[in-house]
């Protein structure tokens, strides 16, 4: 051991002994960050506590005067749960217009999200990792042109294109429709190129090298070899990408009215109850609507926060 | 894959050395990424550069370039500069940028650095704090507006503290924009807090110790060890939080009851934006007053990136 790494071990350790000795001041000062960190906790949870609570109430129970009176922070009198069979099944909005209006469910904007979010992550991640692994491990003509692409889609902001955006899918028929929103969506220049063109990076050639002695063409060897070599970091790209789709409003709204998901469908229905006065239902519809989103954080916690972390620090 | 030396020897002629199977995956793969760009970024902008300066004709059915080709922009500086709603629209937008950037993120770096010194629950709060960021913007709007109703909790509570009629949080010109603040705040922490606890996760435990024999304490430590080292994250935040001023709508429109009447001074310029995309003969209007905004707004954003990034000097650790 050299003398140097001696004196940077006598340092840290006399450094954790100050440390595990935190002066009394620090301390309250943790215990105070504590109460606040707590408070805003309580702030961000009591409105779906909240909600899930009223969300059993009869509408009766709900309309009575002890509402008004303790905020609804009553329990109550009896847990009714027809209102989540409602909300699922029996509640509907009406959707389009003309001939081609129908009736569109709870259950029904689930199928809907389920169709747009998995077809659109899918190929997402399907061009961003193409876009990526042939940056990242082929050299042609015009690559620094489609880096600054990349770079250019991401970085220059314009606003106001929306209308002529919204004009041009129509022209092209392509609005309304599975294929629109796809296009909308799907541009393989994203985070996620991002996230995979250092990935793909860091891959030894030799891999390659090695498939292509045996005959393998390129498709070949990104198809069988570098695809599933990059199965972790694909799913939490998909992971992201999907949470992203499934949350977002303003595009299956603009693009896709008569397939609301359930981002759009859940304002449709808000704005229905709202004018029923059926508060407990409306409640019980927001509460269905988040749980496919908390299974899917629960079980993938650390990798999106983890993703959401790698992004932000690149970005 | 090619040496360094391998490269010289080929010269310029054969300096790609693809074969005719690599040519044809590249262009395979690439078709569809290039051809969006060209089409939804490249083609539309364009397109919106250029109906901005465009009329709707009815006569024609089209959009016709007028004598006065900076018509729609005179038109939006007008309205700006005269026009009460226009200028609300404007003050409102412009005013999420200290909101964003004077108090959402000063909160989150205090609160992710006692994160990072380890408050007890730190990773209980992660999560918590997280929590609005995965969740559809409808549902936390709508969750957040509910409390402050006639029938919400926090009257309730204000009541329960001899405040007799409590104010009307949604529905006056005084509050109602405040309202919108609070929420983006309130929910904006969480998704800040994460990326500059995870910067800050990054700092080397080394400086950390070497600070604490100096007898640095905790508000120098984060003020001259911390923030210096995260800087860059703490730049893109920033930018983004600039961002906003041109892109926030989704707030007000829900909070507001799904409208775009921007009631209440909540207009904001995207709200505009959006609130009238369907209308085709408003293209140029709507382009111009966008690509106005950009202009005026994206320059600052540059600059302010900038200026920021000159305070302290990027170091690799």
């Amino acid at each position: 051991m050299t003398v140097t790494d001696q004196e940077k071990k006598k340092t840290l350790r006399r450094a954790n002994r100050s440390s595990e000795q935190r002066s009394k001041g620090q301390k309250i000062v943790l215990w105070i960050a504590f109460a606040i960190f707590t408070l805003y906790a309580v702030s961000l949870l009591i409105p779906f506590a909240w909600l899930l609570l009223n969300s059993f109430k009869t509408r009766a129970d709900f309309s009575s005067g002890s509402v008004l009176g303790n905020g609804g922070l009553s329990f109550p009198k009896e847990f009714d749960w027809s209102n989540y069979y409602e909300a699922l099944i029996g509640f509907k909005v009406k959707v389009g217009s003309g001939e081609n209006t129908s009736q569109v469910n709870l259950m029904l904007m689930f199928l809907y999200s389920i169709i747009v979010t998995v077809s659109a992550t899918a190929l997402e991640v399907f061009f961003s990792a193409a876009t990526a692994y042939v940056l990242a491990k082929y050299n042609f003509p015009g690559k620094k042109i489609i880096f600054g692409m990349v770079l250019v889609s991401m970085v220059v902001p314009i606003v106001g294109t929306l209308p002529v955006m919204y004009q041009f899918m129509g022209d092209i028929h392509l609005r309304n429709t599975l294929p629109g929103i796809w296009f909308i969506y799907v541009s393989g220049f994203g985070f996620g190129f991002l996230l995979l063109n250092g990935h793909f990076k860091g891959i030894s050639w030799t891999y390659a090298e090695a498939a292509q002695l045996d005959g393998a063409t390129p498709f070949g060897i990104f198809f069988k070899i570098m695809l599933p070599m990059s199965a972790p970091q694909l799913v939490s790209l998909a992971i992201i990408t999907a949470i992203g789709y499934w949350n977002d409003y303003a595009t299956p709204k603009v693009y896709l009215p008569s397939m609301p998901t359930v981002a759009v469908g859940l304002n449709s229905l808000t704005i229905e109850i709202q004018k029923t006065g059926d508060y407990p239902l409306m409640f019980a519809c927001m509460i269905v609507a988040i749980i496919p989103i908390l299974v899917v954080f629960g079980c993938f916690q650390k990798v999106i926060i983890s993703n959401v972390v790698a992004g932000g620090i690149k970005g | 894959m090619k040496t360094k030396s391998e490269k010289k020897k080929t010269g310029k002629k054969g300096k790609y050395n693809l074969s005719k199977g690599a040519i044809v995956f590249i262009v395979v793969m690439l078709a569809y990424p290039v051809l969006h760009f060209l089409i939804n970024w490249l083609y539309i902008n364009s397109r919106t550069i250029f109906l901005s300066f465009t009329r709707y004709n009815p006569a024609v059915n089209d959009f016709q370039i007028p004598n006065d080709v900076f018509y729609n922009y005179k038109m939006w500086i007008e309205r700006i500069l005269f026009e009460e709603k226009y200028r609300m629209i404007l003050v409102n937008s412009l005013l999420y940028f200290p909101v964003t950037c004077f108090v959402t993120l000063p909160l989150s770096i205090g609160c992710s650095y006692f994160l990072y010194k380890g408050v007890p629950g730190k990773n209980v709060f992660k999560v918590i704090y997280f929590l609005p960021s995965i969740l559809p913007v409808v549902v936390l709007t709508m969750a957040f507006r509910f409390g402050f109703d006639t029938f919400g909790y926090v009257n309730a509570v204000l009541k329960g503290l001899g405040v007799s009629s409590p104010p009307v949080w949604f529905g006056s010109d005084n509050l109602t924009p405040f309202m919108i603040f609070a929420y983006c705040v309130w929910a904006g922490i969480g998704y800040n807090v994460i990326l500059l606890a995870g910067a800050m996760g990054r700092v080397p435990t080394e400086l950390i110790e070497y600070g604490k024999l100096e007898g640095v304490g905790m508000g120098r430590e984060m003020v001259q060890i911390v923030i210096p080292l995260i800087w860059p994250t703490v730049v893109t935040l920033f930018t983004v939080g600039m961002n906003c001023v041109l892109t926030i709508y989704l707030q007000a429109y829900f909070l507001m009851g799904s409208t775009t009447d921007g009631n209440f001074n909540t207009g904001t310029i995207a709200l505009y934006i959006f609130g009238n995309y369907s209308n085709e003969t408003q293209i140029p209007q709507l382009s111009s007053f966008g690509l106005l905004c950009s202009l005026l707004y994206v320059p600052i954003i540059f600059l302010a990136r900038k200026i920021m990034n000159r305070f302290f000097k990027e170091v690799d650790y």
